[in-house]
């Protein structure tokens, strides 16, 4: 594999990392963990040497509002996902949520502290990169009420972290395939799949290989996704070339160019029940008018124009089979 | 037929009849009939561009005699050849269009302009005249212009001329003045635009463009595409700064362009000329890199307080940044208004630079949080009101460099090619002839030779 293409998708973590603080920090979202990963990369970038310390110091200058803007509305987008999701469990049920290519993500830790039943009926599995695992693990380990969160008794310093209700898995997405085996997963729950822009990084062999797994392990699935759609235009020409420039690239943009090909490629899938949407969409139509003017209210937004074709290449799908 | 000057008289050869432009006081530019069998010291009728040939106010006669012509003369730029004609326009566009690529640029022209507005009359041919560089050395500072000579002009000294080129001359490679340089221009510049009007008067020709944003080597290639200036007259309208790599270069370079031939170029503030946006959006960040202090955008935002709002082309096409206000009906309210201050948060400056048009109708609350929107019943009113053709106007990203609304009476022009490096979107510049027709130029980027890709950063997307 190659090295240092996989460097430059774990580096996609501190953008997303970096974006969600700068939506904090203005207001958009809350997030009561969000210092301690952001230490945490800082941290580890200054044992790098001072080229990486000045590095992170630049990615977490405050964001463009319209990043800010399209932050708020990808977390606003998947938390309403996830809500949709638990909202259809019986009360007391147990359920999985498994997020792959979790990064930084603190998900989990906001669900757990938001309502204490979540603890024990959410049964929590992130999946990523073995580096980004490690980091990680001791962030949560240094601080004490992330550790009593997840229920962290010990502190193994080999296999990532598995207690009753969180499992961090250093697993190499492109290793998954049908037959294997996740450890301290229930097919028997009903399951939550999160792909944050995660399967959009892998070749779309892979991704189908992961799918299909998905699909063949946990018979009671549901899938929520979000990434970039290349829209067949100028735009998404233009992104695919900028993140090239980066290193990054990104086979579905490609493969799956428009929402009719992403719901096309879940219905393929076995999904019963998909439903995909853009994110402008997202933005204009899924927020309460209230929430609408407190976002306005945070700061001038200039690049609307902007904003929305932003907005208009990236999508969330959901993908059920949870009607079958 | 060709024309040539020097020392104020003007040596007509070739044979025919045609038109000439001549340039005034103020620049303002001047119809003149050419009679038949032409010769050095025949009169010449003269009359405002714009104005019917009953209005003919002079009689100019050619010659060393002529004060008034001198006079005329008196402005030009010597480098500066006068082909504000139909030969030599065509000669100079069909040049510029040249593209190593093929799809680079394309041309549109609306088959059904509403702005057209005949101004010739029937004694006036349509033969090419082309006048070549007027020496205006040892001639005396015109006030006295008599009926054209409105308002005083700011003679520039030799050397400052002087100076101004050799700025000129280091902006055009991309490199940035020094801080004491752009102070001095700055203060030249405050001269200058503080003796311009709310609502700054026109004339046509003139190439109106929509927002550049730092895209330095795009503002390039629109001079290419829309051809040289001072020779090509333009009108900015705003949003010189931030978002791009180079607003520290594109502000200059634009700023040294208006004070060496102020009455080429006109700027107009845009909603990005201010001391808060630029804060957000990249200006001070830029100058904070590049000069390791903030005294140069202290001395550019300052300078924008005296940047006019809007401007006015033959009394017929309103140009400004943003849009309409609920707090202004007639155009004589924004003269009122007092413009050189910080863009206000709120109130009709405010507004000016921040509306957008909408396809509903009546005033809308702003998405952006500053501004209304207004719809195409508000255009149409506004227009009526104040006998205008057009709301010219730049603000938002269209992805064709112009866009027409409210049935042809606003348009927006956006003339920052691949918007941030990441928007795809074409850039056009608006050319308004004579006649008040418009035509549209489109163009993609510019390729970068010179330019590291590695100084850029990527723009950001959500990964």
């Amino acid at each position: 594999m190659n090295l240092r293409k996989d460097k430059v998708v774990q580096s996609t973590d501190g953008d997303a990392l970096s974006s969600k603080y700068s939506a904090v920090q203005k207001g958009y979202l809350q997030d009561e963990f969000i210092d301690l990963f952001v230490a945490g990369s800082k941290q580890a970038a200054a044992q790098q040497g001072p080229g990486s310390a000045r590095k992170v110091v630049a990615q977490f200058q405050p964001k463009l509002p319209l990043i800010n803007r399209g932050t708020f509305v990808r977390h606003h987008a998947i938390d309403v996902l996830v809500d949709r999701f638990l909202a259809a469990k019986k009360p007391g049920q147990r359920v999985q949520i498994i997020s792959l290519g979790a990064g930084s993500d603190t998900r989990p830790f906001s669900l757990w502290s938001s309502k204490p039943e979540n603890r024990d009926e959410i049964l929590y599995h992130e999946i990523d990169f073995a580096v980004s695992v490690e980091r990680k693990r001791d962030i949560i380990m240094q601080d004490s009420t992330l550790r009593e969160l997840v229920g962290a008794q010990e502190y193994d310093k080999t296999t990532g972290m598995h207690t009753q209700r969180y499992h961090l898995h250093g697993i190499d997405l492109r290793s998954i395939g049908p037959g294997f085996v996740l450890p301290g997963s229930d097919p028997s729950l009903a399951t939550l799949i999160i792909s944050e822009c995660c399967l959009c990084y892998l070749e779309p062999d892979q991704a189908k290989q992961v799918i299909f797994w998905i699909t063949s392990e946990f018979t009671n699935s549901t899938i929520v996704m979000y990434e970039p759609l290349s829209g067949q235009d100028q735009f998404g020409q233009v992104m695919i070339e900028n993140l090239a420039s980066r290193g990054i690239s990104i086979p579905s943009m490609t493969k799956f160019p428009s929402l009719e090909s992403q719901i096309e490629r879940f219905k393929a899938a076995g999904y019963t029940e998909v439903l995909a949407t853009s994110m402008d969409v997202i933005h204009d139509e899924w927020l309460s008018p209230e929430e609408q003017q407190r976002i306005h209210g945070l700061e001038f937004l200039d690049e609307r124009e902007e904003l929305l074709l932003l907005l208009k290449h990236y999508c969330v799908v959901w993908a059920s089979n949870l009607t079958k | 037929m060709g024309g040539n000057g020097q020392n104020g008289e003007i040596k007509v050869s070739g044979r025919g009849k045609g038109r000439i432009w001549l340039f005034g006081v103020k620049e303002k530019r001047w119809r003149a009939r050419i009679p038949d069998k032409t010769a050095p010291g025949l009169a010449f009728q003269v009359a405002r561009t714009g104005e019917k040939a009953r209005d003919w106010v002079k009689t100019l006669r050619f010659g060393p005699q002529s004060s008034q012509w001198s006079a005329q003369c008196k402005h030009v730029d010597p480098h500066t050849p006068l082909r504000h004609n139909h030969i030599s326009r065509a000669r100079c566009r069909h040049k510029s269009f040249r593209h190593p690529h093929p799809s680079h640029r394309h041309r549109h022209t609306p088959t059904h302009s509403r702005i057209t507005r005949p101004t010739r009359t029937a004694t006036m041919e349509d033969s090419d005249v082309l006048m070549r560089d007027i020496n205006d050395d040892g001639l005396k500072p015109m006030d006295a212009m008599g009926a054209g000579g409105e308002g005083t002009f700011t003679e520039l000294t030799p050397t400052t001329r002087g100076q101004l080129d050799a700025w000129i001359a280091r902006l055009t490679e991309c490199q940035p003045l020094s801080e004491d340089d752009v102070n001095e221009l700055c203060n030249m510049a405050k001269g200058v635009l503080q003796k311009e009007e709310n609502v700054q008067p026109v004339h046509a020709p003139v190439t109106i463009c929509g927002d550049v944003h730092g895209q330095f080597h795009d503002l390039m290639e629109l001079f290419k595409i829309g051809g040289p200036c001072p020779d090509t007259n333009y009108l900015f309208m705003g949003d010189y700064v931030d978002r791009g790599y180079y607003s520290v270069e594109t502000v200059s370079y634009l700023v040294a362009m208006k004070v060496r031939y102020p009455n080429r170029l006109t700027i107009l503030r845009g909603n990005h000329e201010s001391r808060q946006i630029t804060q957000v959006y990249g200006f001070y960040d830029e100058c904070l890199r590049k000069y390791g202090n903030a005294n140069v955008w202290r001395a550019f935002t300052s300078l924008f307080d005296y940047f006019p709002v809007t401007a006015l082309v033959e009394n017929q096409i309103f140009c400004l940044h943003g849009g309409l206000s609920p707090m202004i009906e007639s155009i004589d309210n924004i003269r009122e208004l007092n413009r050189f201050q910080e863009v206000p948060h709120d109130g009709p400056m405010c507004d000016l630079l921040w509306s957008d048009p909408d396809d509903r109708g009546g005033w809308g609350m702003s998405p952006r949080g500053a501004g209304f929107t207004f719809g195409a019943d508000i255009s149409e009113q506004f227009n009526h009101t104040n006998n205008l053709s057009l709301i010219s106007r730049a603000h938002q990203l269209v992805m064709e460099g112009f866009s027409w609304a409210h049935e042809q009476q606003v348009v927006t022009i956006f003339s920052a090619p691949n918007y941030c490096y990441r928007c795809g979107n074409q850039a056009a510049i608006m050319e308004v002839d004579e006649n008040l027709s418009n035509s549209f130029l489109q163009y993609d980027p510019c390729p970068r030779p010179g330019e590291p890709s590695v100084s850029r950063r990527t723009p950001d997307y959500f990964l």
